[in-house]
């Protein structure tokens, strides 16, 4: 019993890699713009559409798919904030940090994207037998046993926080980011187009969840109701972590996917995902900015 | 007007059409609000001038996408057949008009399309719905408009057992199926000196999975088996490592597993992966593992030793023509082999057919009395069962008491039937205690 105990809290990191890889594109979005964004969930299932489209129309493997969905899903990124969400911000300018009207847009965003392609490509479970959902890790003789795609989905996230760190505080256009996100009038007088800006850090968000969807498509199905499942836990990571904080995010992950698998052995698994919105209601309650977030 | 406010309003008619159109999705997969008692019961007799219409509830999307399918070829299949062949004699050659409907694996859509059906498409009989948790609802819905069902594919006891008159099962339901199973461990364990004392069980946790688990308990406390782990699994769980983990510390003699598709796919890799061998091995009560999209999913080295309860006679296509030459044909159609889902779909089309020209009418009560005194006899030139039941005769509950299966084990890729004795071939024999030989099992197996 406790060596399974203890055998799962590897593959609790692992997972919780995964989860934090998907999460990381909302704390960039919110950390810089403050928009909650409801539609993170539907973002994902969009990007792995996209990828079951690329490997069964013309059978190129999803990672390699990377190169061709993640500028798409930044653009789309870009062209949401600048089109859908700017508007609104503009108008409630004035007074809150983070606006409810731009909040129930993103909402309405999430609804409407899974119902289409619900209706567009039906509710069916999809899968693709692709290299890495095919071969699996195997460790001390089968006592520890895990997908490839998994190991390469905690690696990623890793990749991409690396990345997403990287661009915000090493680059020109990053410490455009940060001064933005730091306070959103005295950089517009600096002479920085703050729309502009978020619209880039929102193609960002949005691209970072394309990479994740490349390495989620590979150990779980494609289905329209991914979203769903997906964007509400990226949620409760991003609050554990810290809304706006990197690692933050990655860390808040791992705890979900420990404390999932860990509960796991001990009741069955549909319950220990349950601990998940326990621990998340005590660290709203007992420390509202997370672990590792900024006021 | 600026630019910005056009600009604006345009967005917004925009996503206000895109909201609209999405919401219309959304709100014509609901159920249709009626309130039970106000409906009033449908007129006695359809208009059958154009042909008898026969309603067929499957699920044709969702995780028992292909299986619905299935079901669907055959049934069609069969009314086709039925309709070359002269249709309803009795009502001078009036063919039969199917009419499907999707249950997208939901039972509030299921019963929604059967009130569809029966409301504004004028059914004389509805057949469905495979998953027990759609039949059980959706078979509410007919009895409330007093109209002729003939449940195919749920197993749920209940489904025939709450005193409603209009409804009628063909196949077995999960009392049989466990029975089956235990019977056929009794057996193997028995011939082959392997002695059975625990068991886990891992199901899907709607109505299938639960009450093949519960019944399970029952039969098996009265052996005196152990039950080293119970554990129920959400549908669209891609995950199973943590489960998979459990049974191994459990170390069971049998695993029983009850999974649609998807599920059962995730099962038996994880599994696989993680060196997983019960001594008396994996029992599936079918399910996903009787679905061919299941098989082309996956390794044979993963489903290798597995002990399935088919629900057909698998050795059909072996031991007649007719049924050979069916196979033929489905295979070259519609690109799998002849199946327990396909055959289960053929029965209960033929079964209605059977009813109908019996009433000679599209009368529903007609209907029903027919079925309540339907007598069919299994032999050579009958093409109704194709299941390979020896009978088709409803008790007074409505059930088919002569539904049986039959449990085979992969042997090398190909389903071997065991048990009942009768439906096993000459020199079958269980493999058991499960050979520990993950990497050289099922190499020469055929899909």
């Amino acid at each position: 019993m406790l060596q399974s105990v203890l055998l799962s809290i590897p593959q609790g990191i692992i997972l919780g890699g995964a989860y934090g890889a998907i999460a990381l594109g909302l704390s960039v979005i919110f950390g810089v713009t403050r928009v909650i964004n409801f539609a993170h969930g539907s973002m994902l299932m969009v990007s792995t559409f996209a990828y079951y489209a690329l490997y069964q129309l013309l059978g190129i493997d999803p990672y390699l798919g990377i190169l061709i969905v993640t500028p798409v899903m930044f653009i789309v990124g870009y062209f949401t904030q600048k089109l859908l969400i700017k508007p609104l911000l503009i108008r409630e300018r004035a007074d809150v940090v983070e606006p409810t009207s731009v909040m129930l847009m993103t909402i309405g965003l999430w609804y409407t994207l899974d119902n289409l392609f619900t209706m567009l490509f039906g509710s069916d479970y999809r899968t693709m037998p692709t290299p890495a959902s095919q071969s699996y890790l195997s460790m001390g003789n089968g006592a520890f046993v895990t997908q490839w795609s998994k190991v390469i989905a905690f690696l990623a996230s890793f990749a991409i926080a690396g990345l997403l760190a990287f661009i915000i505080n090493r680059t020109e256009l990053g410490k455009g980011i940060r001064a933005v996100s730091q306070n959103r009038d005295a950089a517009a007088l600096c002479g920085l187009d703050v729309y502009k800006t978020y619209s880039i850090a929102f193609g960002l968000g949005v691209a970072a969840v394309a990479v994740a969807g490349a390495c989620l498509s590979q150990f779980y199905f494609v289905q329209p109701q991914t979203g769903a499942v997906f964007g509400t836990k990226s949620f409760m990571i991003v609050v554990l972590g810290g809304l706006g904080s990197i690692p933050g995010a990655l860390l808040g992950g791992i705890i979900f996917g420990v404390v999932e698998t860990v509960g796991a052995q001990f009741m069955t698994a549909s319950s220990a995902s349950m601990l998940s919105f326990i621990l998340f209601i005590l660290v709203l309650v007992f420390r509202p900015r997370g672990l590792l977030g900024r006021n | 007007m600026k630019r910005g406010n056009v600009f604006r309003i345009t967005s917004a008619v925009l996503i206000s059409a895109l909201l609209a159109g999405s919401l219309s999705a959304c709100v014509s997969s609901k159920p249709a609000e009626g309130t039970p008692g106000s409906a009033a019961p449908s007129p006695a007799s359809v208009d059958s001038s154009q042909g008898v219409k026969v309603g067929f509830v499957w699920p044709l999307t969702g995780g028992s996408a292909t299986i619905g399918q299935q079901h669907n070829d055959g049934a069609l299949m069969a009314i086709e057949e039925i309709n070359a062949n002269g249709g309803i004699k009795s009502m001078g050659g009036k063919k039969i008009v199917p009419v499907t409907a999707d249950s997208e694996t939901k039972p509030d859509v299921g019963a929604s399309q059967v009130e569809r059906m029966i409301t504004k498409e004028g059914v004389a009989a509805v057949v469905g719905c495979y998953n027990s948790s759609v039949s059980f609802t959706a078979s509410e819905t007919a009895q409330r408009y007093k109209t002729p069902f003939i449940s195919q594919g749920g197993v749920k006891n209940e489904i025939t057992e709450r005193g409603y008159d209009w409804i009628f099962r063909v196949n077995n339901k999960a009392t049989y199926d466990v029975e089956e199973m235990l019977k056929g461990i009794d057996l193997i364990s028995k011939e082959n000196n392997v002695e059975m004392k625990t068991y886990a069980l891992i199901y899907e946790s709607t109505d299938w999975g639960s009450d093949n688990a519960k019944i399970w308990k029952k039969f098996a406390d009265e052996r005196g088996w152990k039950c080293v782990l119970d554990e129920p699994v959400t549908v669209g769980t891609s995950d199973m490592s943590s489960q998979i983990s459990k049974i191994k510390a459990a170390n069971p003699d049998v695993v029983n597993v009850s999974f649609y598709t998807p599920e059962m796919i995730v099962f038996s890799k994880t599994m696989t992966a993680n060196r997983v061998n019960p001594r008396l091995g994996v029992w599936s009560v079918g399910g996903g593992s009787q679905d061919p999209a299941y098989f082309k999913a996956i390794d044979p080295k993963a489903y290798e030793y597995n002990f399935v309860q088919e629900d057909w006679d698998v050795s059909g296509p072996l031991n007649h023509q007719w049924i050979k030459e069916l196979d033929e044909k489905v295979r070259k159609e519609k690109g799998y082999q002849l199946n327990s889902f396909f055959a289960q779909g053929w029965t209960a089309a033929y079964v209605a057919y059977e009813a109908i020209e019996k009433a000679g009418s599209a009368d529903k009560e007609a209907i029903r009395q027919a079925l309540q005194n339907l007598d069919i006899q299994n032999s050579e030139d009958c093409r109704v069962i194709l299941s390979g039941y020896p009978r088709i005769k409803f008790d007074k509950d409505g059930q088919n008491t002569y539904s049986t299966g039959t449990i085979i084990q992969y042997q090398n890729g190909v389903g071997v039937g065991l048990s009942p004795e009768s439906n096993r071939a000459p020199g079958a024999k269980a493999i058991v205690p499960i050979p520990d030989d993950f990497d050289t099992r099922a190499k020469d197996g055929k899909k």
